[in-house]
């Protein structure tokens, strides 16, 4: 027991000023007793739904990270997760982050407690039947049996007792332990799942004995399975693979999921094409034999088929697997690129719909109605599975696009989408956490109509490609109420595709995976995680599942004829042309990957194709541009956008939303809406929200204190350990873009002989008038107000890598820092040029009218006040922060425990109030002003980087 | 694997079938269960109330725990084992009423003279209330332990300072207080 005053703490939890990060502290610190943990855990349901939906990743760190028998935790998260359909998808993304982070220890009691938590949380987001989703009553459990004993005793004495204890008896009972347990080695370990496994079924069905038999067989095919497989893979691979196994062979319901047993990057879809004729007999069940035998003639087919594709061979079987899909472990793309593939597919959840538990349930219940709670859960599942597949195929595109020549990248984008609007959209897809939330009270969802093809755009950083994205939805459209029409409708079509889709639906799954789920590829974790089959990719989609039969059989042919066809296809609709598109991308894939990428005649046929992929960009959304011209002519605001219209990206939002509204074929609902956000693929994410949650958090403190300070919060929506939507300020552009801009303008028009690089000043009086003039002095103002906010947060947080590509203005003139990649305890490389504790540069404080200028003595005031204020409350900072680090692989914590032990010296807690006003002024902004190290960073960047200082 | 034996004997599993409401399986699973997180087999009393301090953080359950454990150990061993925690176990979840009543008659007959006097009855719930600490609401007429049992008494029509509660008023009281018939019925069918 650790040295609790628990007299004290039960006030604690009584009291009505306790936060929520306290609770989650108190959380962490007690973690060793289950009773504190349940008492918490109520308490914490008091909170509102907003607080603790923020928390979610706090909530999953500690159930990753802090040991604890306690079921507290998990159960609130299941029943959150049950009641708020967001609650639980933003549970989901976040835990396939942690299990990712986990892949190399699949022993641990990290990954074994998240592993066992996901398979709940999946029974919960896509299983529609209730009833096999209940959870067993009470297992074989010690501690809970004894009190349940010490409870009914005491029923006499005192029967009220169950009021508090029966709810931690009954949740302590569910608890799932292991019958074996500290096993050292591997082997054991996985003995341990099975028996978990097993133990579960048995449970309700299975004999003891039985059991036992089954574990030991089991083994013993794994034992068989990785010493054949094992020896054949790059030791990079293997540990991912083992894993893999010892899930696959412990699911229970062996039924569909078979089919995903490929995993080895290469040629998986090789040899379910070979296969695919068996797979129609093998039906469900696909023999473990099986796998091992295709696996095992594996390498073969695959030098094989290098071959054939080198020489472009007339055998259209290559043509069908050369695969609609590169072959990632041929490029050279680095190893977290298979990892990545593998992950996304993490989302794909398994349909139970004709499980067994369905057709008994129907059995009893053919005739009746199905009850309100049952209709509920179908329409949740319904939309965690779209929302889910929706940020998979996103997440993919990612994939794809890094492996197109960046030429091509942007026609290879629009196809994607253009997919992506024929296949899943309009559907129930709401984007959680990025949205605006309008309506608290009856929460309705919003829903997504269709992307934007024309406007996306892919983003300049080369290997992850990012691509910004303007999604157009109706807002607060959907809601669950299964007795509405368009949720009745939803309901009808659901349950006819069960019935029609489930017979065929395998061997489609397969071809799904090589097409259009760019993951079918080393699916270790995901496998070893879900125990889940797949999700259909679309739901009928002819297009990405068979387009590349329709294909020309020989690439001889393609070479000859597609690109004619692409050429003269401009009539051609959305379906046809996207079709086409990744044809090309396809083809392009293979040239690079035929190893021959650098002959005259292959990059010939490279240019054609990226040529006639560059024609077709353009037409996949028909915008109508005499129309939209005339539109920008009659807005009376043109005239003054006219300056950001130069800069491109700043475009002013709103005109841009109304423009395309115009042209919108869903722009005559009052609803419509228009967001834009970033998707992204890259490791930095949950980091970046991480950031971002302290940015709120700190933002939040001030506000209560009534600070004045301004802040903009950022949304970023993890949806795997390296994909995410980053939402972007649709008002702002950054300080480099600016000066960029209005310098090579000038310099254009001949105004500006000598190359001036223009100031901010300079900018703030071409966009807001002179400096006498009221919009500039409020302008001025935001500035100030915003730059304070930010340099305390900079300095607290220690967030570097602040050059102007990562610091925007928006046109109210607020100062806004976006990037957090370096925060706390990680800066950028080798340079350790960002001493200063935040960045004040000169020109800064020219434009707050000079060091006596009022604008900047309220700027120092404001410092001082925003300081201070963080200092009463820097224990749920630090407390944060100490949650979150604890076996942490983001680079931000990288000093491991230190990092928040640094973090508290940054907050000067032994200095008095006007000793730290005097920090303030004299150490942070007096070393910040005009830093050497400040001006010497932005050099460097400019010189190396070309961005301007 | 452990030193313990993993398995019960036949002998075991044939008087346990007989003693208690578990079948062959559900006996070897709890056994199981048992060994993993009793690893030595046998629970003593200090391990005993460790249990319960995980469960009543807020109070102090060492007294509770002390009555509690003797009506467990069976054959005054000082040790709760497997055997004996089944047998508790089968008749407070899947006993009939009469049998958990007259399980738990023994917690309050704590002096084993077959009949509870106020004081008696007054250390055991006194002992709970001390377990509980604050996490329970109580009536005005329930606030101290002296007014729960006193309640018992003028509920039987009794005479706290010269009478006794036998079995047979113990029973009766749970027909009179429906409060008692709930609690005593609320894990029915959980295990």
């Amino acid at each position: 027991m650790t040295s609790l005053n628990t007299e004290s703490l039960v006030e604690v939890i009584h009291s009505n000023n306790l936060t929520v990060f306290e609770c989650l502290d108190y959380l962490r610190k007690h973690n060793d007793n289950i009773g504190i943990n349940h008492a918490l855990m109520r308490r914490i349901r008091l909170f509102t739904y907003d607080d603790l939906e923020f928390c979610i990743p706090q909530f999953v760190q500690l159930l990753v990270a802090i040991e604890t028998d306690s079921m507290a935790l998990e159960d609130f998260l299941l029943e959150y997760s049950e009641k708020f359909p967001h609650f639980g998808l933003i549970c989901f993304w976040y835990l396939q982050a942690s299990i990712f982070e986990l892949r190399n220890d699949p022993e641990s009691y990290q990954f074994q407690t998240v592993r066992k938590f996901i398979n709940k949380l999946q029974n919960i987001l896509f299983n529609a039947d209730v009833r096999s989703s209940k959870p067993s009553d009470f297992r074989e459990n010690l501690m809970p049996a004894l009190v349940l004993c010490a409870t009914v005793g005491s029923s006499v004495g005192f029967p009220r007792l169950n009021e508090y204890i029966e709810p931690l008896i009954r949740s302590q009972g569910r608890q799932e332990k292991s019958f074996v347990f500290k096993l050292a080695n591997f082997q054991k370990t996985l003995t341990k799942n099975l028996t978990m496994k097993n133990s579960r079924v048995s449970g309700e069905i299975g004999a003891l004995s039985d059991e036992e038999d089954r574990t030991m067989k089991r083994n013993v095919y794994l034992n068989h399975h990785r010493s054949a497989s094992v020896p054949r893979i790059p030791s990079k691979r293997s540990l991912n693979i083992q894993s893999d196994d010892s899930e696959t062979y412990t699911t229970d319901e062996e039924e569909k999921i078979s089919l995903d047993l490929r995993r080895d990057s290469t040629s998986d879809s090789m040899s379910t094409l070979k296969g695919r004729t068996s797979m129609e007999d093998i039906e469900n069940k696909f023999k473990i034999n099986t796998i091992i035998k295709s696996k095992k003639s594996l390498k073969n087919m695959n030098n094989h088929m290098v071959n054939e594709i080198r020489e472009l061979s007339q055998d259209d079987g290559y043509i069908l697997n050369t695969h609609s899909l590169p072959d990632l472990s041929k490029l050279e793309s680095p190893p977290y690129m298979s990892f990545l593939e593998s992950e996304s597919s993490l989302s794909f959840a398994r349909l139970s719909l004709g499980d067994v538990p369905t057709r008994s349930l129907s059995q009893n219940s053919k005739h009746k109605i199905p009850s309100y709670q049952e209709l509920l859960r179908k329409l949740r599942v319904n939309y965690a599975k779209k929302e889910t597949e929706f940020a998979l195929a996103l997440q993919n595109i990612s994939v794809r696009l890094s492996q197109v020549p960046k030429e091509a990248r942007l026609s290879a984008l629009r196809a994607e989408l253009s997919i992506i609007n024929e296949t899943i959209l309009p559907a129930e897809i709401d984007i959680p956490q990025l949205l605006p939330i309008t309506s608290n009270k009856n929460k309705k969802y919003h829903k997504i109509l269709r992307l934007s093809v024309s406007e996306a755009c892919v983003l300049n950083s080369a290997e992850r490609v990012p691509f910004l994205l303007l999604i157009e939805y109706l807002s607060d459209e959907m809601d669950f109420n299964p007795f509405s029409e368009h949720n009745q409708n939803i309901l009808t079509n659901k349950s006819d595709f069960h019935s029609s889709k489930l017979g065929t639906d395998l061997v489609n799954t397969t071809t799904h995976r090589e097409v259009d789920n760019g993951s079918s590829f080393n699916h270790a974790i995901e496998q070893a995680e879900t125990d889940l089959g797949e999700l259909p990719m679309s739901h009928d989609a002819g297009l990405p599942n068979n387009w590349y039969m329709e294909s020309p059989s020989s690439s001889n042919e393609i070479r000859d004829e597609i690109i004619p066809i692409i050429n003269t296809s401009s009539d051609l609709n959305t379906k046809a042309l996207a079709d086409q598109m990744r044809i090309a991308s396809v083809m392009l894939q293979q040239l690079e990957n035929s190893g021959q990428s650098n002959s005259p005649e292959f990059i010939a046929i490279k240019n054609r194709i990226v040529q006639s992929m560059i024609s077709l960009q353009d037409q996949f959304d028909s915008i109508d541009y005499a129309k939209l011209n005339q539109l920008k002519g009659d807005n009376p605001d043109a005239g003054e956008r006219k300056l950001e219209n130069d800069f491109k990206l700043g475009e002013d939002w709103n005109t841009k939303k109304q423009r395309i509204r115009k042209s919108s074929s869903f722009g005559h609902h009052q609803n419509w809406d228009l967001c834009s956000v970033i998707a992204k693929n890259g490791d930095d994410l949950p980091q970046e929200a991480f950031a971002c949650q302290l940015i709120s958090m700190i933002s939040n403190i001030w506000k209560s204190n009534d600070i004045g300070a301004w802040t903009r919060k950022m949304k970023i929506l993890i949806t795997s350990a390296n994909s995410g939507l980053v939402e972007t300020i649709t008002n702002a552009i950054s300080i480099h873009s600016v000066k960029k801009s209005l310098t090579e303008l000038s310099i254009a028009n001949g105004e500006n002989l000598k190359g001036r690089i223009f100031t901010l000043q300079d900018y703030f009086k071409k966009l807001f008038g002179s400096s006498d003039s009221q919009r500039y002095k409020q302008a001025q103002d935001n500035f100030a107000r915003s730059l304070a906010a930010y340099s305390i947060i900079c300095y607290i947080l220690q967030i570097k890598d602040r050059h102007n590509g990562n610091i925007m203005l928006d046109d109210e003139g607020h100062i806004i820092h976006i990037d957090f990649g370096f925060l706390l305890s990680n800066s950028p490389g080798s340079v350790g040029f960002e001493a200063a504790p935040f960045k004040l540069t000169t020109e800064y404080v020219d434009l707050l009218g000079g060091a006596q200028g009022a604008p900047y003595q309220k700027f120092v005031s404001l410092c001082k006040k925003c300081f201070s204020s963080l200092r009463n409350e820097s224990d749920q900072i630090i407390s944060l922060v100490e949650l979150m680090q604890k076996d942490s692989s983001l680079p931000c914590f990288k000093n491991g425990e230190n990092t928040s032990i640094l973090l508290k010296q940054r907050f000067q807690l032994h200095l008095n109030d006007s000793e730290s006003d005097d920090f303030v002024e004299n150490i942070l902004i007096g070393k910040s002003f005009g830093s050497m190290y400040t001006r010497l960073y932005d050099q460097f960047q400019m010189i190396t980087q070309g961005i301007y200082s | 694997m452990g030193k313990a034996v993993s398995k019960l004997s036949k002998d075991d599993l044939k008087s346990l079938r007989q003693a208690t409401y578990f079948d062959k399986r559900e006996l070897q699973q709890w056994y199981k269960g048992f060994i993993r997180d009793c690893p030595s087999g046998q629970l003593s009393e200090e391990e005993f109330s460790k249990v319960f301090r995980q469960f009543f953080p807020f109070g102090d359950p060492t007294d509770y725990c002390r009555f509690l454990f003797q009506v467990f150990d069976i054959d005054n061993s000082k040790y709760i084992d497997f055997k004996e925690f089944i047998i508790a176990l089968s008749i407070t979840t899947r006993g009939s009423e009469d049998q958990k009543l007259n399980w738990s008659f023994k917690l309050y007959d704590h002096r084993r003279v077959g009949k509870i006097s106020y004081q008696d009855m007054l250390a055991v719930v006194s002992a709970i209330y001390k377990m509980v600490g604050s996490m329970v609401a109580l009536p005005d007429d329930e606030k101290t332990p002296e007014l729960r049992t006193e309640k018992f008494f003028s509920m039987l029509h009794k005479d706290k300072d010269n009478d006794f509660i036998t079995l047979a008023d113990f029973k009766e009281l749970s027909k009179r207080d429906p409060s008692i018939a709930n609690a005593l019925s609320a894990y029915e069918g959980l295990v």
